[in-house]
This record gives C-alpha cells, sequence and structure tokens, in this order.
C-alpha cells in the first residue's frame, strides 16, 4: 500500500488581468473548463471538483491552453511565447512538442477542425502570430497584416479555410489559406479588438472590442453582416470594453463579457438581446471571459471568480470563489466542516472540505496580506494583517458573507498568531511585542526580539514565541498575564513555526535551517525525537499535529510535505514529494488522524490521505 | 510601436505578397502616408521597368536606378518621404560556394533631408506600423536620407557585406 494518496484538490482560480481579456476554454465534450494560473494549467470538472487535473510543466507563467477537438491533445502557451502540446488521455500528460513562437506573452490559441494545424498570437517582438502543422511545427502560412499584438484568433471549422485575428491596432485580420495568407483587415472597430471567434459552421464570426462593439461577419469573405446593439449601452453592445465572446455551441446564441460588469446573451440570428446578467458594482466585478461549452455557460470576473450561469433564466447558478493569489494562511473549524483560507491579498474564503464548495467572507478582514488565521468554537475567526490589527470576525448563522468584524491595532507588525480552542484568548507575535487578546482587551508586552511565529499550549498556560532571533522563548501565560521568560530554546535558523500537541504534551518548532523538533514539554523541553529531522531541503513553514498527537506534518519551501511519526521518530519520515508543483506549502492542517489538507503559493487546496 | 495613429491600408500588405511570394509579379512598391494612412503609390512589374539584360549580371543596376528615377520624381525631387520595398538581384562571391545568385527583399525608408520636419517625423513614427504588417523579420531595412544613401554602390556594398565572404 502506497504511503500516501492525493485524494482531492480544491483548484485556484483563473489569473486575470485588468484591461485585458482572459481566455479559458473547454474540453470538446464541455465536460470540464480549462483555465491557466501561475505555471499551471487547470482543467477542471464544471459540475464537481474532484476530478481537478492540473498541469505544471512550463517554466514559467501560462496564459491560455486549447484542448484539440479531437480531444488527445492541449497546446498551452507562456509568457515566454512557448507553446507545449500535451497528450490529455493520461495523467502523465506525456509532451508532444515544444515550440518556441516569438519572443513575448502568448495571447490565444486556435485548433483548426481536423486537429492538425495550430494558430498562435500574441506579443512577440518581430511577429505577433503563427500558424503551423502541430506535429511537426512546419510552417503553414504567414499571418503578417496587423502593425500591434494580436489578441485573438480563430479558424473557421470548415471548408474553405480561414484565419481569423483581432488586433490591438483597433483591425480584424482575415487570412485564407492553406497555406494561410493575408486578405483583409476590417476597421470596424475605434478601439483594441479583444476577441474574434467564428460560429460552429463557419457561416459568420463576432468580433468584440474595447469600444463595447460587437460586430458580425460573414464567414468566408467576412462582409460585414451587421451589429448586436442594446440601447442601454448608446446603441453599442456594452457600456464598457467588452472582454469575451462565446458562441452556443448550436450557433443559434452569443454571450459576450463586459468590464461593464455584465454577460448579455444574443440571439444571432436577429441579433436581438435576450438576457442580461449582472454582476455586482465593484470593479472585481467586471467579467473578462466567458466560455460556452456543451454542459455550461461559465463567465469569469476579474476577481477570478468563476460564475456558472443559466441561460434560460439569466441568473447566476454558482460561483466558485476560492483564490487565484497565492494562499497564505490556513485554519480549520473547530467542528472540521470547513476550512478558511487567506490568499496574499487579504481575501478569506471559506470552504465546504466535503463539497468544495467556497464563499468569500465578507466583508474583507483586512486590506492587506494576511499571516495569521485561527478559529474558535465561539464561532469567531481571529486573523491578522499586514494592516497591523488583529480583527475578530463573527461568523453568524447567516453564514461568511455577513460577518460582524472588530479590527484592533497591534503596536508593530504581527507575524503569527494562535488563540484558545474556545476563543477566550488570543496571542499575537509582533515584530516588537507580544499582544494578548482576551475579553475583548489588548494587553501589550515588548519584546528584546523580532517575533515570527507563537504557539499557545491547549491549556492556555504556556506561550512560545518564535524568533527572527533563532530562539524559542516560552512564557507562562495566566489570564491574559504574561510572565518573565522562563525558557529559552536554541536553533541555527530563524523560527518559522510552533504547534503544541493537541494534548500539550509535545512542542513542535521548524526553523528556516530546514530543522524540525518536537520538544517534550514536560522532560524541560528535550527533544523527543530519536534522530534529528532533517529532511527537507529548504526552510520549513508550516506544521500541524495530527489529532491523536502522534504524529505531524510539515510543509515547506521545498514543495514538499513530510509527515513524521513520533513513535517511530528514528525511521524515515512519509515524504509527499512536490506535493504543490513548482510552488512552496504555506499551510498544512489535519481533519483527521489519517488525512491532511494542504496550501501551496499556487493558489491550490490538496487534500492527502496518509495511512497509519 | 507606431504611435502616430497612423494605419495601415489592406492593399499594402497584399501587394507586398505579390512582391514577395509566387510568381513575384512586382520590382518595387513606393508607399506613401495619405489622410492617416500608409496605401500604396505604386506598384512597378518588371515588364512596366523595361530592363532587358540579365538583374545578376549588373546586379540590378539598371532596374535600381529607374527605382531611384522614380522615387525623385514622386518626391518632387526628394523633398517628400516615401517607403518602399525593391526585390533586389545580385551576384556576390561566398567562400566555398563561389559566385551565387542572391535575391533579398530591402525596405527602404526614405526621409530625405529637404522634406518638411513634420513629415520626417510623421514617417518616423510610423515606420514601425507598416513594418509589422509586412513581417519585415526577415527582410533588410535601410534608411535613407539623401540621394548619395540610395545609390546602387552603396546597396550593393550593404549587402554583400552581410551575404559575402567575410
Amino acid at each position: 500500500m502506497a504511503e500516501y494518496q492525493h485524494v482531492s484538490t480544491f483548484p485556484s482560480l483563473p489569473k486575470t488581468n485588468r484591461g485585458l481579456p482572459l481566455v479559458i476554454s473547454s474540453t470538446p465534450s464541455g465536460d470540464k473548463i480549462v483555465y491557466c494560473n501561475g505555471n499551471s494549467v487547470y482543467i477542471v470538472p464544471s459540475d464537481n471538483l474532484t476530478g481537478t487535473d492540473i498541469y505544471t510543466e512550463h517554466p514559467v507563467a501560462t496564459t491560455v491552453a486549447k484542448y484539440s477537438p479531437s480531444g488527445f491533445y492541449c497546446a498551452s502557451g507562456d509568457q515566454n511565447g512557448n507553446i507545449r502540446i500535451w497528450d490529455t488521455t493520461q495523467t502523465t500528460h506525456i509532451l508532444k512538442a515544444t515550440y518556441p513562437i516569438f519572443s513575448g506573452p502568448v495571447r490565444d490559441i486556435a485548433w483548426n477542425d481536423d486537429s492538425k494545424r495550430l494558430a498562435v498570437v500574441g506579443e512577440g517582438k518581430e511577429r505577433f502570430g503563427h500558424v503551423f502543422l502541430f506535429d511537426t511545427g512546419t510552417s503553414n502560412g504567414n499571418l503578417s497584416g496587423q502593425s500591434r499584438a494580436m489578441s485573438s484568433v480563430d479558424f473557421k471549422p470548415t471548408r474553405p479555410y480561414r484565419i481569423i485575428s483581432g488586433s490591438e491596432d483597433n483591425t480584424v485580420a482575415l487570412f485564407e489559406g492553406p497555406p494561410f495568407k493575408f486578405k483583409t483587415t476590417f476597421h470596424e472597430h475605434s478601439r483594441f479588438v479583444n476577441v474574434t471567434r467564428y460560429n460552429n459552421d463557419g457561416s459568420l464570426f463576432a468580433s468584440a472590442g474595447a469600444d463595447g462593439k460587437v460586430v458580425l461577419f460573414e464567414g468566408t469573405e467576412g462582409t460585414k453582416v451587421g451589429e448586436l446593439a442594446d440601447d442601454a449601452a448608446k446603441g453599442a453592445a456594452h457600456g464598457g470594453s467588452v472582454f469575451g465572446l462565446s458562441w452556443s455551441p448550436d450557433g443559434s446564441k452569443i454571450a459576450t463579457a463586459s468590464g461593464d460588469k455584465t454577460v448579455k446573451i444574443w440571439n444571432a440570428a436577429d441579433r436581438s438581446l435576450l438576457k442580461t446578467i449582472t454582476f455586482g458594482t465593484a470593479i472585481e466585478d467586471q467579467q473578462v471571459s466567458v466560455q460556452w461549452s456543451k454542459q455550461a455557460l461559465v463567465s469569469v470576473s476579474l476577481s477570478g471568480f468563476v460564475n456558472f450561469l443559466n441561460v434560460e433564466l439569466g441568473t447566476v447558478e454558482t460561483i466558485r470563489q476560492g483564490h487565484n493569489k497565492p494562499i497564505v494562511a490556513l485554519a480549520l473549524s473547530q467542528d472540521k466542516q470547513h476550512i478558511f483560507t487567506s490568499d496574499f491579498e487579504g481575501h478569506t474564503t471559506r470552504w465546504e472540505l466535503a463539497t468544495g464548495k467556497s464563499q468569500r467572507v465578507k466583508p474583507t478582514l483586512h486590506k492587506s496580506q494576511i499571516v495569521g488565521l485561527a478559529h474558535a468554537s465561539n464561532g469567531n475567526l481571529y486573523s491578522v494583517g499586514w494592516d497591523d490589527t488583529i480583527n475578530v470576525a463573527t461568523i453568524g448563522a447567516d453564514g461568511v458573507e455577513s460577518a460582524k468584524v472588530n479590527p484592533t491595532k497591534l503596536p508593530s507588525q504581527p507575524l503569527g498568531l494562535a488563540a484558545a480552542k474556545d476563543g477566550s484568548v488570543a496571542v499575537v507575535a509582533c515584530y516588537q511585542h507580544i499582544a494578548v487578546q482576551s475579553g475583548g482587551n489588548i494587553s501589550v508586552t515588548g519584546i528584546p526580539y523580532h517575533g515570527a511565529a507563537i504557539a499557545l499550549s491547549p491549556d492556555n498556560t504556556i506561550v512560545a514565541v518564535g524568533g527572527q532571533d533563532s530562539k524559542v522563548h516560552i512564557y507562562k501565560l495566566s489570564g491574559s498575564q504574561l510572565s518573565a521568560e522562563i525558557k529559552t530554546l536554541n536553533h541555527s535558523g530563524a523560527i518559522t513555526a510552533l504547534s503544541f500537541s493537541p494534548n500539550g504534551e509535545y512542542l513542535a518548532v521548524t526553523d528556516s535551517a530546514r530543522k524540525v523538533v518536537p520538544y517534550s514539554v514536560a522532560k524541560d523541553y528535550v527533544s523527543a525525537s530519536d534522530k534529528e529531522w532533517t529532511f527537507h531541503t529548504a526552510k520549513v513553514n508550516c506544521v500541524s499535529w495530527s489529532p491523536n498527537g502522534k504524529r505531524l506534518a510539515t510543509g515547506s519551501l521545498d514543495t514538499s510535505i513530510i509527515v513524521w511519526n513520533l513513535e517511530k521518530s528514528g525511521e524515515h519520515p512519509i515524504i509527499i514529494k512536490g506535493a504543490h508543483a513548482m510552488s512552496p506549502v504555506n499551510g498544512v492542517v489535519w481533519i483527521n488522524d489519517t488525512t491532511i489538507i494542504s496550501a501551496g503559493q499556487d493558489a491550490n487546496i490538496k487534500h492527502w490521505n496518509v495511512p497509519l | 510601436m507606431s504611435t502616430s495613429g497612423v494605419m495601415v491600408h489592406p492593399d499594402v500588405q497584399s501587394t507586398f505578397q505579390k512582391l514577395s511570394e509566387g510568381r513575384k509579379e512586382f520590382r518595387y512598391i513606393i508607399f506613401k502616408i495619405e489622410e492617416r494612412e500608409v496605401i500604396v503609390e505604386t506598384a512597378v512589374t518588371p515588364e512596366d521597368l523595361g530592363v532587358t539584360g540579365d538583374d545578376y549580371d549588373d546586379s540590378s543596376k539598371a532596374a535600381f536606378e529607374k527605382f531611384v528615377e522614380d522615387v525623385k520624381t514622386r518626391t518632387d525631387n526628394l523633398t517628400d518621404c516615401r517607403y518602399a520595398v525593391f526585390d533586389f538581384k545580385f551576384t556576390c562571391s561566398r567562400v566555398g560556394a563561389g559566385t551565387s545568385k542572391m535575391d533579398k527583399i530591402v525596405f527602404l525608408q526614405i526621409c530625405p533631408d529637404g522634406a518638411s520636419i513634420k513629415k520626417k517625423m510623421v514617417y518616423a513614427s510610423s515606420a514601425s506600423a507598416i513594418k509589422a504588417s509586412l513581417g519585415t523579420g526577415k527582410i533588410l531595412q535601410f534608411q535613407v536620407s539623401d540621394e548619395s544613401e540610395m545609390s546602387h554602390k552603396e546597396l550593393l556594398n550593404k549587402l554583400s557585406e552581410k551575404y559575402g565572404d567575410h
């Protein structure tokens, strides 16, 4: 039996850029959506989260990924202008070919209907687009003719073949082939053209631009057929830049997504507006992409939220509200049904562990990075952030979207947080202070070193503070009163995390010198392990005890998770190598004695089964 | 990146394709900017040029001189600016390969000293737009500011320097 199994992943959301169109796509059958974030390509089922597949082979940030119409290959592009074409039928994703196209970000990729040719456009220096045969890389024409970066490309799916492209020189270009040659350009838009797409039978194509216009053209010659117009948007299609456009699979309707925070559904035949789906009023609610697959209509908000839309009713059915920025804090709810995660930008999300249903905590707890998160059995969520406050949010029965927040200023920048299980007391390690929060009051003690991490014993009597001075400082706590330092433990690198075992018997300490040390509290803090636990190859970021207090899990900058067993402390631990591929592990927590949840810099949350 | 806001007419690219690909219908094309758009002013076929004799023997000397004459008339004796592409056929010697016949397309940005400053500014700031839409990654580019820089000898020297034996 394997030492561990990867159970499932709650994937990160797509990475978005304000003012730039985002390209998401779907598998030919429409059961999965495909998008990019970080160095990865995510293939996420549209109806659940358990079957998520992640491709992390690009050496730099990925930008766009498209499945071939045959479904056997996927082509993904990155910031450096490289295309990787890989097998989709196996989880190992064997690389078929990789081609350097130009030196700049890839903005869009299109396959032709027989899955033989690929067109790639982007922000190259010497050229903005290229069309080639996918298996040999042989050029299949020339996509020059537009004088600025090309942002969108599509193949006509039927013969005679055509390629259309949209460019930042405000034109739509038509290419004839194969081999593909410039035919003409259309000057219908007065701003950047963001997206150009053919319908299912190639009889029409549509272009949408930053001027809010959506123009329909005849598929072969490019004669203008008409424009989509909404009276509410002064005759244009949208009141803001149109970032996304997708035809319904049968070609009868068009969905457009815009910076005016709406998605509109149009009838393609008479160009009438059928439905307007309005999102919020915040900048984060701008719609940057839309994809209409055989199974779902999906739009993406600037916040990265993935919205599943109901076409018939014109409503938002479900929203995936995870993170698309590195997750830096992770806390398990006391009932062990939910986890809370916080990202680099201060957003906090509550996840239902059983289903992966995600909900943003509103209002935002901190305006900057959150560094510590803890949940108490009284329903309070404690958080500390770089805005130098501790926030106690009461999450009531009416859910996380109306949390009552209560921020209090801290004397210096917080770096670590620990809270009692019942929420009676919380301790914060600050840069120059230790703060004890109890009953709404904060008492502050100055420290002669710089704090980095903190732990509170389960009986709320011992506080251990890890310092950037490579020492662990132990204090006694009575009520909210901190005693003088009673013990100092020396390490060879700055302390990164500390945790008391559930019964208070041990104190686990990790440091930036790769070490994990379980101290025995009763035996005057001698190490309880037979051998030195130095299996990580880089700074250890986080530590968590299993509920039975026998095992602990650590996550590290080296991208791996290690599960240590105190009863077999001299033996080789279980090492989950590359638990978060190409990405440090920032948080780890046990749900029960055999299941771990980890959160990484890649904004993914992963479940691991580690049998005893 | 062009910042002048000058657009490129679709004919520019399609005419250029006729010069660079397939039967090579044209020998040279002259472009000009009119009403904030780069357009084709003239596209000249080898028949129009009426050059007899082999281009490779004289390294396109006769054809190029006719082209220069044409540019001079069109720019009112070099007081206006133009862009041009010329299909340059020449012979040069290469180590190990002896003499070989070469065929290179050159892009000329003609901004004579005699032209008005405004014209020179517009042509200079729009050059990247036309170059990008022609896809001139692989073709040679020259900037010309007086007649001597546009002489056949000067260009041939530059080309042989690049492709000859050195």
